[in-house]
């Protein structure tokens, strides 16, 4: 038998020897592992993964489990660290890890690398990755909201036509997409949500040039000069930043510093921002220049049919053309659009409630907003579809108006300066 | 606002069409091509806070303006007025309780001095009496003293109050009274006695509708006043809609009023009789979807007719333009004398019914006057949170631009919430300022992202071109403090030469706010009364002349916010001794000149040749 020392011995030496052991054979792999994540929560998602499955995990499986698992929990930067780490050409979990991530970082206000994750997402499932229908819906959406908070209205609008070709867009969704200007833009909700995003990432041009206008919603003008010059100084030739500032400089009816401003851009192109077009006019009307300031005007009405102030503003340059019919019909359109307006505000504090869609329907038809009456009636459809009046509304309307007309603006976006 | 799901990252089997296949193959051409500006990424941090964490940039001191700046003293407790209105706010946030009521100025027993007359709230359902509450007349009893008089007046009325007009509507030389209400207004006759008699049956102005402002106005200038009656929305009397919210602490909000249908507004057009006819219809006064709050009644065309112009709670403005004459046909005869003018809504190819980014804004008060001293009436309309009050500039009688951010009137009123609202001369420097109540119409504190609900009022001094300087924070404590500001009127209280404000408040005692700024400019105040034209002279325009300067100013119907201002023309002279020439045009179509007026208050008759000095006669009601 054995001496008690030796034994002793031995068993000191087996631990010694099973600790040297574990720290050799395990060290790296919990060096490995995403910052925030323990060896034990890593092993016990392996563990359940391999009884779930039968087979033996990879790393990819763990994290992304994890991932879900820590996003669910409110665990958002160890989720982020999950996510991050699973690459993009992965053939089961790369175009849903951007998608998540994506998610995860608009919680944490990250707005510029969320739209990077779901653009990645998106140049995944074209070149072929799988993805599922709810997941499409889900980018589309989440990205129509980051631009929409940003007021990249122009590209929101590209957004909106695809849900909308997709029919993945809700009752709001057809609302932007008809009348894309005449929701209100600076409310507090929306002002919150950007004004946490640029508290994360305040280099960001982008968002910089939105919290500008947001500050000109505000009536903070000082600050919305400053912001706005400071991008026009760093950018010199984006036509956004400029629009801006010049929206701004138009809000303190400082003539001279609209024009300015709009001066140091090229003379107006094919494709401008819309802000830009509308300022071009406002600016060419003021200056008594008035085929100028209807080109602009008509221009931007072909993109934003509905848009109020453009019909105003062309009003105006008719008027100085000396064409007093077309002055009259435009400022009848005009007015038909804010009682538009005040039926969609109508219908966004009583969802369901369908009596202000109806009247939007005939509005729309009243001033030859054919493709928006019809989106609305099919709308109207949606929600109430036994309802036979609302199915003659569609059918005539899309008798009218054939599918392929379906286009609310005649280009395509651009935001490249 | 979307909402962010997890769930399993398994992926599931492809279900999309081919032609959404094509779509988002094609969007994602697009998408890549679009939005690709230079970003950098950012950096990782918590998880985001709950409660916002914005850093306010904004200049924490502004400079104390130079030149003279007005100072306002709050003195209704000391003077003997100290009234509160009922608003029977429950926590239900009924949309009633949110309006507010009015204030009117009022002469109403000829002493030369001016009394004040508040519109009250009842407890609702409105069919209950609550004896205890009352709209309420304060007489003026000597300088700077009140008595609640009511009682003896015999003005009880136990329904819930909003606005109130002033005028003569039977030429007794006594001010009368018409006050709107939900599902009841009164016209009070003043008995000349002391009195008043509610004539609202026997004149044929009753309604049972949401009535708000109200205006007085001799629109077919027969010689009598007729009468203009914004109405609000389609509510219940007894069982008001409620909007509940499951994270307000009461569990309820105000409804907006987009989810109301709106009420038509009514015009009575009197018969000479002493009652009246509801020509509504008849003159044309058809605008759909008007959710009136707001009225103004003024030649804005200076072609001897009063047009009216109607501010519409989130709809476009009306501004029907008297197009004169009258209407032949089974009304005339049926009317007698009344002669039936017709109206037509003019307001959108006038510039009128909305702003220049073409919304329909909120729309609640009122303010007219000459402010950039071009001889024509200018209008500035109050509006909601984010939006901007809006100047509305007389283009000579064509039409009406909105100038609002050329004239400094635009960013400072974004993050206020504007109702009551007058221009007024406070310096007697002959330029009109601008004076504006505030107040949210909910109380929303419990939200993240809450707008105050009480709100500081604000002063803008005019540099007498039309452009304006917000000079609020150095007019007096009054201005440094929030209040839930509704009606305003303005009227010199105290005959010292100045105007002084009158604020009806909700949730607070209401305002008065007597004048005392140092001013070495003197005034001179003009009671005008008809006799060919109606015996209140509204609709009076007065061109005055002063060294180098021309100033106009009008007797108006209505203006602010359901509240009625003192109908003395006041003209501040500025650097001038006196008014070299005073010409009026009566709204009968006549006109008197007068030379050499010193400063002082004066009354002129209809086609005499000389103003009277104003004397005070009292009448003792001990």
């Amino acid at each position: 038998m054995p001496r008690p020392r030796t034994l002793l011995s031995v068993a000191i030496a087996t631990a010694v020897f099973a600790t040297v052991a574990s720290t050799v054979l395990f060290w790296p792999q919990q060096s490995n592992l995403p910052e925030g994540v323990l060896r034990q929560q890593y092993e016990r998602y392996a563990d359940r993964w391999r009884v779930e499955n039968r087979k033996e995990p990879e790393r990819t499986d763990v994290l992304a489990a994890l991932a879900d698992s820590f996003f669910l929990d409110g665990q958002l930067n160890e989720a982020l660290a999950c996510y991050e780490e699973i690459p993009s050409d992965h053939p089961v979990y790369g175009p849903s890890a951007r998608l998540e991530q994506a998610k995860v970082l608009i919680q944490l206000n990250h707005a510029g690398e969320a739209e990077r994750n779901i653009r990645t997402f998106i140049t995944l499932i074209d070149s072929g990755q799988q993805y599922t229908a709810e997941q499409a819906a889900q980018a589309l959406d989440l990205l129509r909201f980051l631009l929409e908070v940003e007021l990249r209205f122009e590209e929101r609008q590209e957004i909106l036509r695809v849900m909308h070709k997709l029919e993945v867009n809700g009752t709001f969704d057809s609302l932007a997409y008809c009348f894309p200007t005449a929701l209100r833009w600076n409310g507090q909700q929306a002002v919150l949500w950007l004004e946490n995003f640029w508290k994360e990432d305040s280099s960001n041009l982008w968002l910089r040039i939105a919290l500008g206008r947001y500050r000109t919603g505000q009536g903070r003008l000082v600050e919305a000069q400053a912001l706005l010059e400071e991008c026009c100084l760093e950018l010199p030739e984006s036509r956004w930043a400029h629009a801006a500032l010049a929206a701004c400089y138009y809000e303190k009816g400082d003539w001279k510093n609209v024009g300015d401003t709009l001066g140091r851009l090229p003379t107006r192109g094919r494709s401008e921002p819309w802000l830009l077009l509308r300022m071009r006019g406002h600016f060419h009307n003021h200056a008594g220049e008035y085929d100028e300031a209807a080109k602009c005007f008509e221009l931007a009405i072909q993109e934003d049919p509905a848009n109020a102030e453009s019909l105003r503003g062309v009003a105006m340059a008719y008027a100085g053309l000396g064409q007093p019919e077309e002055r009259r019909e435009a400022l009848r359109k005009a007015g038909v659009v804010a009682r538009i307006q005040n039926r969609l505000g109508w219908i966004q504090a009583k969802e369901g409630d369908l009596e202000p869609m109806h009247e939007i329907i005939d509005l729309c038809e009243e001033i030859e907003l054919r493709e928006q009456a019809l989106i609305m009636a099919k709308l109207a459809l949606k929600l109430e579809p036994e309802n036979q009046d609302v199915r003659s509304i569609v059918e005539r309307l899309a008798a009218a108006n054939p599918e392929k007309s379906e286009n609310l603006a005649s280009h395509s976006r651009t935001s490249n300066d | 606002m979307i909402e962010i799901h997890t769930r399993r990252m398994q992926p599931r089997s492809t279900h999309l069409h081919s032609t959404h296949l094509w779509c988002l193959t094609a969007f994602a051409t697009v998408a890549i091509s679009i939005g690709c500006a230079d970003r950098k990424p950012a950096s990782r941090t918590e998880a985001v806070p709950k409660q916002p964490q914005v850093t306010d940039t904004r200049p924490k001191e502004r400079t104390r303006p130079s030149g003279l700046l007005p100072k306002f003293r709050e003195v209704g407790p000391a003077i003997g007025i100290d009234f509160k209105r009922y608003d029977d706010m429950q926590g239900k946030h009924r949309i009633m309780e949110s309006n507010g009521g009015g204030v009117g100025l009022i002469d109403y027993d000829r002493d030369g001095q001016l009394d004040v007359f508040y519109t009250d709230g009842c407890r609702m359902p409105l069919r209950e009496s609550t004896p205890e509450r009352s709209s309420r007349l304060y007489r003026q009893s000597s300088h700077d003293q009140f008595k609640d008089i009511t009682s003896i007046a015999g003005l009880h009325s136990t329904n819930y109050c909003y606005g109130c007009a002033v005028g003569d509507i039977d030429s007794d030389g006594f001010d009368d009274l018409y006050v709107t209400g939900f599902g009841m207004n009164h016209l009070w006759h003043n008995n000349g006695d002391g009195t008043f008699s509610d004539i609202t049956t026997t004149a044929n102005t009753q309604s049972d509708v949401w009535s708000s402002s109200a205006a007085f106005a001799d629109i077919n200038r027969d010689g009598h006043l007729d009468l203009y009656v914004t109405n609000y929305v389609k509510s219940s009397v007894n069982d008001p809609e409620l909007c509940p919210d499951t994270q307000s602490p009461d569990g309820f909000v105000t409804c907006s009023p987009t989810v109301f249908r709106a009420e038509d507004d009514d015009l009575f057009v009197a018969d000479g009789s002493g009652a009246f006819m509801n020509i509504t219809q008849a003159a044309g006064v058809t605008g759909l979807d008007g959710k009136g709050l707001g009225v103004v009644i003024c030649d804005v065309n200076q072609d001897g007719w009063p047009d009216i112009y109607v501010a519409n709670d989130g709809m476009p403005n009306f501004l029907y333009i008297n197009q004169g004459g009258d209407v032949s046909g089974a009304l005339a005869q049926e009317s007698g004398q009344a002669r039936v003018p017709q109206f037509i809504d003019e307001a959108n190819f006038y510039g009128a019914a909305v702003n220049q980014q073409g919304t329909a804004e909120a729309s609640m008060g009122v303010a007219h006057g000459d402010i950039d001293a071009d001889g024509w009436i200018d209008l500035l309309v109050t509006h909601f949170y984010t939006e901007t009050n809006t100047l509305y500039r007389n283009l000579a009688g064509e039409g009406f631009l909105d100038e609002t951010p050329a004239s400094g009137l635009g960013a400072a009123s974004r993050l206020q919430l504007g109702f009551g609202t007058e221009f007024f001369d406070f310096d007697n420097d002959g330029s009109l300022d601008l004076f504006v109540a505030n107040g949210h119409v909910d109380d929303l504190q419990w939200q993240p992202t809450h707008p105050p609900y009480g709100m500081t009022p604000q002063f803008f001094r005019n540099d007498g071109y039309g452009r304006f300087e917000d000079v609020s924070e150095w007019s007096g404590d009054y201005f440094r403090k929030p209040w839930i500001g509704r009606g305003v009127a303005t009227g010199d209280i105290d005959s010292d030469g100045d105007i002084d404000l009158m604020i009806s408040h909700q949730r607070t005692r209401s305002a008065v706010l007597r004048n005392d700024t140092a001013s070495s400019q003197s005034s001179v105040l003009l009671r005008l009364v008809g006799t060919g034209s109606n015996r209140s002279a509204i609709n009076a325009r007065i061109e005055a002349t002063l060294d180098d300067r021309r100033v106009v100013r009008e007797i108006v119907g209505g203006g602010s916010y359901q509240s009625a201002s003192d109908q003395r023309l006041h003209i501040g002279l500025g650097d001038a001794e006196l008014i070299d020439e005073l010409k009026i045009h009566w709204p009968s179509g006549g006109s008197d000149h007068h030379k050499h007026i010193a400063p002082g208050s004066y009354l002129i008759r209809e086609g005499t040749q000389t103003p009277w000095t104003m004397n005070k006669i009292k009448l003792n009601l001990e």
